[in-house]
């Protein structure tokens, strides 16, 4: 049952489902343009869906081969929470400018990823449940202190849900759009680059010993992913909130389905994941009475999701 | 031309524990096959690590080509020692055969540009010795441990590097593909190679190699001609009874 050999047909599929469900998100499903000014409002809100879901999927994929671990995720591990917890702090700071906040967070995310990785990280090789574990107490750490310093300060209580859990529809003013619009690309650039170096990941699958036997430079390109996913999950939770799993969900599949070497893998799910984001906004928008935050919506399709990779991590032992 | 000189070389893994490695010096001339044997414990894949730069030890320990083996850039340094580590590549869904093969000249392209001629017509001839051909197209999953361990022989000859250094290349195979092995193993050190391989089975060690370094807790026991070595330190070293019968040992309990 080798898909793989055909996965420029599963490709197609893809790209004609985002085509579509981009038509369908942009017309409300009413397959009617909208007036001029709310299509804009609704093209925004696309695009700002589309990016986040892009570099969120590809982070996840990123950090999935470079921490050898099919449940990273920068939710998962900590480096949305910390990003957040960059935001709270500059809120509190009085900073009112938004685009300022994805520097504190970029700081907090990158400490939270460093972090996570050295815990880990026993004698030279690196222990699953610990990374997990301690992303999850990390989060606990992190959300415990955004929540406390966000309610602080009342005036953006009511948003306190969005920023935690994640939500697309932004508010700009005419001029802050070309900002949006800079840190959107940044943000698609960075969470990119891991695709100059689809070689050394491939490499990377093996495990760390083999790929330095083969001559990567194993600790350069765990760097760099590191930086290049907590800068650009930085960028996105500034703008969006932490939005979670998309990372975990789509990578996986996407090797399921057409294979894990980093050409195909790293692009293809930057697009599911931007697929995956756009249906879960679609719900939160048009399914809820009001509008939900997005982890919430993705956290319910994760979970079977989780199961499914345990499942198959149990059954790899069977094997041969 | 010594091709690997150890000085002094010591290495714990947490700073407040007994060494694994304990100060040894010695050093491997160019065209040795050299086995390292000791019992489980001893610090064979330490030095393994070490040997090959997977685990950096201390500045101006380990020399290859008569250089600090942390100058080198991971790249570089691939050219010179051609490691195999012990297997932890058996479930990798990721990769082809293929894939694999072209990876082991990665140290040899530059930036963007893919594959030579010459690279393709490297890895064709590996996989000619190890006979593999046929595998090309199936991923590392599929295979079954002997072709598994042939196909990281064909890595390693297809990187052209001028020391193979082993961890255990012959755990899981059988005593055909064992034997296989060795006999690649002689033919490439008449290329010219220097081979070093950790051999769990000290008997393919004495009947298989020129030279030996015996390791037990940290240190060298013995290192040079397998014929120079006195039976009565293998004796302590693994807790049996030898006695040598031609070229082989045979063993008895001690107890």
């Amino acid at each position: 049952m080798d898909m793989r050999k055909n996965w420029y047909i599963y490709l197609g599929v893809l790209l004609i489902l985002l085509f579509a469900f981009s038509y369908l998100y942009v017309t409300n499903f009413t397959f009617k343009l909208p007036p001029q000014e709310i299509l804009r409002l609704r093209i925004l809100r696309f695009v700002v869906t589309f990016v986040a879901g892009y570099v969120l999927a590809m982070s996840g994929a990123s950090l999935q081969t470079i921490l050898q671990n099919p449940l990273a995720d920068p939710y998962i591990l900590g480096v949305s929470s910390g990003a957040l917890l960059g935001i709270a702090l500059s809120k509190i700071a009085g900073i009112s400018f938004q685009y300022a906040f994805s520097i504190p967070a970029f700081l907090f995310s990158v400490i939270a990823i460093f972090f996570i990785y050295y815990l880990a990280r026993v004698r030279g090789s690196l222990v699953k449940e610990l990374l997990i574990l301690g992303g999850l107490f990390l989060n606990f750490f992190f959300n415990g202190i955004v929540f406390y310093l966000l309610v602080l300060k009342r005036e953006v209580l009511e948003e306190i849900l969005y920023i935690l859990w994640g939500f697309t529809g932004v508010i700009v003013t005419e001029g802050e759009l070309p900002l949006l619009g800079i840190a959107l690309f940044l943000a698609m650039l960075i969470a990119s680059l891991p695709l100059l170096k689809m070689k050394e990941l491939d490499a990377i699958t093996l495990g760390d010993h083999e790929a330095l036997s083969l001559g990567i430079d194993v600790n350069k390109i765990r760097n760099m992913v590191f930086f290049t996913t907590s800068a650009s999950t930085a960028l996105i939770v500034s703008i969006t909130g932490a939005i979670g799993f998309i990372g975990l969900m789509i990578p996986n599949i996407i090797k399921k389905i057409i294979g894990g070497k980093h050409a195909v893998l790293l692009p293809v799910s930057g697009l599911g994941g931007a697929l995956m984001l756009l249906v879960a906004d679609s719900v939160s928008k048009v399914v809820a009475p009001v509008e939900l935050p997005l982890s919430i919506i993705l956290g319910i399709f994760a979970v079977p999701f989780f199961f499914w990779i345990v499942w198959r991590q149990r059954n790899e032992g069977n094997r041969g | 031309m010594k091709v690997i000189e150890v000085k002094e070389l010591s290495f714990s893994y947490v700073k407040s524990f007994e060494p694994l490695i304990k100060n040894l010096s010695f050093s491997i001339e160019q065209g040795t096959f050299l086995t390292i044997v000791g019992p489980n414990g001893s610090g064979k894949t330490t030095l393994f690590r070490l040997l090959t730069g997977i685990i950096k030890p201390e500045k101006n320990r380990v020399f290859v080509w008569g250089r600090d083996i942390n100058t080198y850039p991971r790249r570089e340094l691939v050219k010179y020692i051609s490691a195999l580590p012990s297997t932890e590549i058996i479930h990798n869904e990721v990769l082809r055969v293929d894939d694999y093969l072209e990876l082991a000249r990665y140290p040899y392209i530059s930036g963007f540009s893919g594959l030579s001629d010459v690279d393709y017509s490297i890895i064709e001839t590996a996989k000619k010795i190890t006979q593999i051909h046929k595998l090309g197209k199936k991923y590392l999953w599929e295979l079954s441990q002997g072709e598994l361990a042939r196909v990281r022989i064909a890595r390693m000859i297809a990187q052209d590097s001028k020391i193979f250094i082993m961890d255990e290349p012959t755990a899981h195979l059988d005593i055909d593909h064992k034997l296989w092995l060795f006999g690649a193993l002689r033919r490439m050190k008449a290329n010219g190679k220097t081979i070093i391989a950790i051999i769990h089975d000290i008997n393919f060690a004495y009947r298989f190699s020129d030279e030996l370094l015996v390791l037990s807790d940290g240190r060298i026991e013995f290192l040079g001609k397998k014929e120079d070595v006195d039976l009565k330190l293998l004796e302590r070293v693994f807790n049996v009874r030898i006695k040598r019968v031609n070229e082989d040992l045979l063993f008895e309990e001690t107890f």
